[in-house]
């Protein structure tokens, strides 16, 4: 993956605009509130230098009381406004961040939705997609950092530059007496921060891990049946001290060095306070100038601060975050034509071959296969044999590495992932438990069209869910999921429900991974005799470990290794003495009334 | 007002010296405004001076020192904060957290169990030291404006001491308004997180790697934003609405503080004019109102927000340190030699807090040295009666004899020294090979007798090419925390937990579905291996796969909650009842 091209001006000119574009309005009024809030910053210093001449006057000339009050006046209305203007960006700040947050998320959600399947298997994309979530913060960040540079501490320190130029032209040196401290420390704390306050992140890791194994509700059965507290307690301590060890030395450290910046910071302070004096000594600036410049110098160097080690600091901070996301949203899409894919003439694989990403060793080779129209096949194996990556190959899934599949004569590459999909259901192994009620766990698989409860009722009488069970609160519009109030299941209940879901889509092609993995053996063959009826007048493949019930299909394909070994029906495979009888006599060994 | 003080109690006993050093600087930090008020009408009234003269008075090098000094604290104060509070965390997480700890690892096993009381547990460990740390600090905070605000009042009293009645009175409401609406937010906090979490749900749904496959399948990615954002502006609308609510409290403080500047100016404008104060007095009073300003209107706001949810979490500490404690619960297990058996007369059980009974009038006799497998559907309380019998459960119904007596009499320990488990989802412990196994006999750990028991463990379940292929044998790290930690695969994680069952010389073995994710060949060849080594003692086995069960020398078979058939693997077909019908069901798939 080549990120290293882009500039940080493309990067983040394409992160303002999309900011820009997924809330307009709240931008508009962020920045027009920063631009008020930073002038009224400044009309402050004029009220209070406007009001103490006022009063110094009064006092050597006698005073107008009336004139008097109305400056007061205007100053604390000055103030009043500041307060307000200040609120009110400060306020905006937030809906705006969030507006910008949930649109940059909706746009990630839909950009995965055109990534391959394939791409999942690859651990960078994988850490592309997390990268990308936090780089959607960080645009926020980007935006807010421009934004308040550009419309508030810029406007300001223009201004307060022109304020003092005004006063005494050599007293505009005082912003960079300000500046330059904090640039400097700005550029120390780069190069020695950040490799300071990692030091004692993997311990606290590992203290953390043992506080867990003391506690933690997966490990306590076994930690207390097997008395073993105090040998996780000493573990646990002497990592801890470990850790409180170097967490105390890298915050000395960092601190001690944020102590002597601060001198240099003071420094400056001491400089502008020596400009200013000295002006107003030497009669160039009156009392009331001093006085109300005196006054903001404090402010002045913490929105200083602020622009250089916050704002500019996380600008330049972000940088890598902020690239990984407009490269995520720049990963190439899957495209192919929209079209119905017609399954009369059957499912034709190919000599298709297929290796994941950064292995070596091919997962399936040479297969070749011809599935028609309304048949029903079993694939069976042992652990590992492909039999998963095959069923994701022949339903869309993934993609082969080489050869094809066709339907129709025409290559399923060709096709849209919609089309692809459009006819095809089932329940895949890794199947979900989505934290959601009930009747929409189930209308997942067919989303396009508005949800239909009598059609959901029956997917999960044919799944064989109980919905009469006491537990189910509310029917089908009953919470799923101890997270959200809800219930919590079983997996074989689960199962059912992914189960259901894979009936409740129309479909013409269905695939059965293992689904009845998490289900009683008591139970599982009242649900394979379903199968039967579900698998009708659809072509179907079913993969499973429980090779009795490959009775139900029409013909059984064998995989070891990522190769096809065998293929027929039950009594074929059986009298031919290969891997499948094999396979089937032991299990079936099992079942003899002989004492084993 | 007892929360509160809580807090100090906790942080003077296990951190005393920064409890102090914090208070100190705060403390100082208070006066700081005051005294910069002295030098700073000196200064300017020095400055002013020579103004008029064209000389300097060699005294104001002395105010600008002592000024530059104040800020000088001012401007060091957070970084000596952060290095004091830090020390102070480190200290409650080494001392105070620990005893949080122990305390959770002894809870009576329910509350473990319960969501509600786990919730709350897992607020309460939830880094304890951020939280009584921050409050002490809020506190601190709060006294040193409380300080600065004093002082500044006693010194505008002496020039007009009506206009100090004015802001002092005016100053009630606001704090009232501040603790209300700190209660509020807090509250609205709490309703937007549930919001939160939704969305973080289904943002991962969108984008993980687990649902890909039916992502692809159902192209369901448009339905659920459309939810996602549904939820998303729900959320929205509540945050912004608790942030509107917060921000004009907030402000409510920095307009009062102008106003009462207002009030202060005109105050003061009288004794201004006569000549009573000085034009220094009267900027440097001015300058410490404005500055107090920004402390009022965000760092005030804020404080009271960090108490109010730390008095919250006070009171969750106090609800946490009332539960009950399981008596040896941390205890090694004293070792017992022998069982002759375990028998339940009429035992019922219900959980705590529910009230299906689990297990209805269960009578049983397990006796030594043989093995027994316990069957049925799942739910019907199988899990349930092995922990009644590892003691994580007491309050039952009936009566449970080991060895002729009740289990209740029994320590704990004791209880221990019976049992060893293997449970579906035994833990994955990060240490090194040898302790994972090792372990599984805490007594024989420190002895020179362990390595062989390894050795003899390792053989048994035939571990020995796993550890050849590990960088440091049987010294490796296993799991992810340790730097040159390996993970291993499910079914290896497996066979180390089985491992760990066999090297405990308690007598009976339990193993509750550790194979359920096996197939069903590799299952069997599990099961073969564990009968052959634990011929002389007890074993109880849980296993849906029927098949597996033959092999023990009674099946029991559950439904229900009863105990509905009992017997050996020929007497249970005979019998043509649950057990058969089962067993039938499952054989017709291979004839």
């Amino acid at each position: 993956m080549n990120q290293e091209k882009m500039s940080y001006f493309k990067v983040a000119t394409r992160i303002l605009a999309a900011s820009f574009k997924a809330a307009p309005l709240w931008i508009i009024a962020d920045s027009m509130g920063m631009i008020l809030s930073s002038s009224s910053y400044v009309l402050i210093v004029h009220a209070l230098q406007n009001m103490f001449d006022t009063i110094t006057h009064a006092i050597q000339n006698g005073a107008n009381f009336t004139s008097l009050l109305i400056t007061i006046f205007i100053t604390v209305a000055v103030l009043i406004f500041n307060e307000l203007m200040n609120a009110v960006c400060n306020f905006l700040a937030g809906p705006t961040a969030l507006r910008i947050r949930g649109a940059y998320r909706e746009k990630i959600h839909k950009k995965v939705s055109k990534l391959t399947a394939l791409d999942f298997e690859n651990a960078e994309t994988l850490d592309c997609i997390q990268k990308a979530k936090e780089g959607a913060d960080n645009g926020i960040q980007l935006y807010h950092s421009v934004s308040t540079l550009l419309t508030f501490y810029g406007p300001y320190f223009v201004i307060m530059a022109i304020y003092f130029y005004n006063l005494r032209p050599v007293l505009v040196w005082s912003i960079f007496l300000m500046f330059v401290p904090l640039l400097i420390s700005q550029i120390v704390k780069e190069k020695v921060y950040t490799k300071l306050i990692d030091e004692s992140a993997p311990i606290e890791r590992k203290v953390n891990y043992y506080e867990n194994e003391m506690y933690k509700k997966e490990y306590i059965k076994e930690t207390r049946l097997l008395g073993i507290y105090s040998f996780i307690r000493s573990k646990y301590e002497k990592e801890l001290k470990l850790f409180c060890s170097k967490r105390w030395d890298s915050v000395k450290k960092v601190q001690m060095i944020e102590i002597g910046l601060r001198a240099l910071t003071l420094m400056g302070y001491f400089g502008v306070i020596v400009l200013f004096v000295s002006s107003l000594i030497n009669g160039y600036i009156t009392i009331g100038a001093f006085a109300a410049v005196f006054s903001s110098v404090n402010i002045m160097i913490s929105f200083m601060d602020d622009a250089v080690s916050n704002y500019l600091g996380d600008m330049l901070g972000i940088y890598g975050s902020l690239r990984s996301l407009v490269h995520f949203l720049d990963l190439p899409e899957e495209d192919g034509v929209d079209d119905d894919i017609n399954y009369s003439e059957g499912i034709n694989i190919s000599n298709v071959s297929f290796k994941y990403p950064n292995s070596n060793i091919y997962a399936l080779e040479n297969i070749s296969l011809h599935i028609s129209d309304g048949e029903t096949i079993a694939v069976v194996g042992e652990n590992g044999a492909g039999k998963t990556t095959l069923v994701k190959i022949i339903s869309g899934i993934l993609m082969p590495t080489s050869g094809d599949i066709l339907i129709n004569d025409a290559s399923i590459s060709s096709y849209s992932k919609k089309s692809r999909f459009k006819y095809v259901s089932g329940i895949v192994q890794k199947f979900g438990k989505y934290k959601m009620l009930l009747k929409d766990n189930v209308h997942l698989s067919y989303p396009d069209n508005p949800i239909d409860e009598e059609k959901v009722k029956l997917a999960l009488y044919s799944a064989d869910f109980n919905l009469d069970s006491e537990k189910i609160t509310s029917g089908l519009s009953t919470m799923l999921s101890r997270d959200f109030g809800g219930l919590d299941l079983s997996g074989g209940e689960w199962q059912r429900i992914a189960l259901a879901r894979g009936i409740y889509k129309n479909s013409k092609f269905i695939i059965l991974d293992e689904p009845t993995s998490a289900i009683d053996p008591i139970e599982e063959s009242l649900i394979y005799k379903k199968f039967r009826d579900i698998a009708k007048d659809k072509i179907a493949i079913i993969v499973t470990h429980r090779l009795g019930a490959t009775q139900i299909a029409d013909r059984i394909v064998v995989l070891d290794n990522g190769k096809i070994v065998e293929t027929g029906t039950h009594e074929q495979l059986l009298n031919s003495g290969g891997k499948y009888s094999v396979m089937f006599k032991t299990q079936a060994k099992w079942y003899s009334d002989m004492k084993t | 007002m007892k929360n509160f003080s809580e807090y100090i109690h906790i942080i003077n006993k296990y951190s005393p010296k920064e409890s102090v050093l914090i208070t100190t600087i705060f403390i100082l930090s208070g006066f700081c405004p005051i005294v910069t008020i002295i030098f700073v009408t000196d200064f300017i009234n020095l400055a002013f001076y020579s103004a008029g003269m064209g000389t300097i008075n060699s005294k104001i090098y002395f105010d600008v020192a002592a000024i530059i000094l104040l800020y000088g604290y001012n401007l060091m104060l957070p970084a000596f904060q952060k290095l004091i509070s830090e020390k102070a965390k480190i200290n409650i997480r080494k001392k105070y957290k620990s005893i949080l700890l122990e305390k959770c690892s002894k809870l009576e096993y329910y509350y473990l169990e319960n969501a509600e009381s786990w919730n709350l547990i897992s607020r309460v460990l939830d880094k304890p030291e951020n939280i009584i740390v921050g409050n002490y600090t809020a506190m601190n905070q709060i006294f040193a404006t409380s300080i600065s605000v004093i002082g500044l009042i006693s010194i505008i009293i002496a020039q007009a001491w009506w206009a100090a009645i004015i802001i002092v009175v005016s100053c009630v409401p606001l704090f009232y308004l501040s603790i209300k609406s700190g209660k509020a937010n807090y509250k609205a906090k709490i309703d937007s997180s549930e919001l939160e979490r939704k969305c973080e749900y289904y943002s991962e749904i969108l984008s993980d790697r687990e649902n890909v496959d039916e992502r692809s399948i159902f192209g369901f990615t448009e339905m659920v934003n459309s939810e996602y954002r549904k939820i998303y502006n729900k959320a929205f609308k509540i945050k912004v609405s608790t942030r509107f609510k917060w921000f004009i409290k907030t402000k409510l403080g920095g307009v009062f503080t102008a106003l009462a500047a207002l009030i202060v100016i005109v105050a003061l404008l009288n004794p201004l004019l006569a000549g009573s104060i000085s034009m220094g007095m009267f900027i440097s009073l001015v300058n410490a109102i404005l500055s107090l300003k920004s402390n009022l209107s965000w760092g005030l706001s804020f404080q009271i927000d960090t108490i109010t949810s730390g008095i919250e979490y006070m009171k969750d500490i106090k609800n946490f340190m009332s539960y009950e404690e399981r008596l040896h619960a941390l205890d090694t297990p004293v070792v017992q030699d022998k069982i002759t058996s375990i028998e339940f007369k009429s035992v019922s059980f219900s959980y705590p807090g529910t009230d299906t009974q689990i297990l209805k009038n269960v009578s049983f006799l397990l006796e030594g040295g043989k093995q027994y497998a316990l069957v049925g559907p799942n739910g019907v309380g199988k899990t349930t009666i092995i922990k009644l019998l590892t003691g994580l459960y007491t309050n039952y119904d009936g009566e449970i004899l080991i060895n002729g007596k009740e289990l209740r009499k029994y320590s704990f320990n004791e209880i221990k020294g019976f049992f060893s488990a293997v449970y579906q989802d035994f833990s994955r412990h990060e240490f090194t090979f040898k302790e994972n196994i090792a372990i599984g006999n805490i007594e024989m750990m420190n002895t020179s007798y362990i390595d062989e028991a390894v050795d003899k463990a390792i053989s048994q379940i035939e571990l020995e090419s796993l550890i050849e292929n590990l960088p440091y044998g049987l010294n490796t790290n296993l799991g992810k925390i340790h730097k040159d930690g390996i993970d291993l695969s499910g079914g290896e994680w497996q066979r180390v937990a089985l491992a760990r069952a066999i090297i405990s010389r308690s007598p009976v073995r339990i193993l509750d579905e550790p194979t359920a994710s096996l197939d069903p060949i590799n299952e069997n060849r599990i099961y073969e291996l564990f009968s052959k080594i634990s011929h002389d003692i007890m074993t109880i086995l849980i296993s849906h796969r029927l098949a597996s069960t033959k092999i023990a020398d009674e099946i029991l078979v559950f439904n229900e909650g009863k105990l509905v058939e009992k017997g050996d693997f020929e007497s249970l077909m005979n019998l043509k009842g649950h057990y058969c019908q089962m067993f039938e069901q499952q054989r017709s798939w291979y004839q």
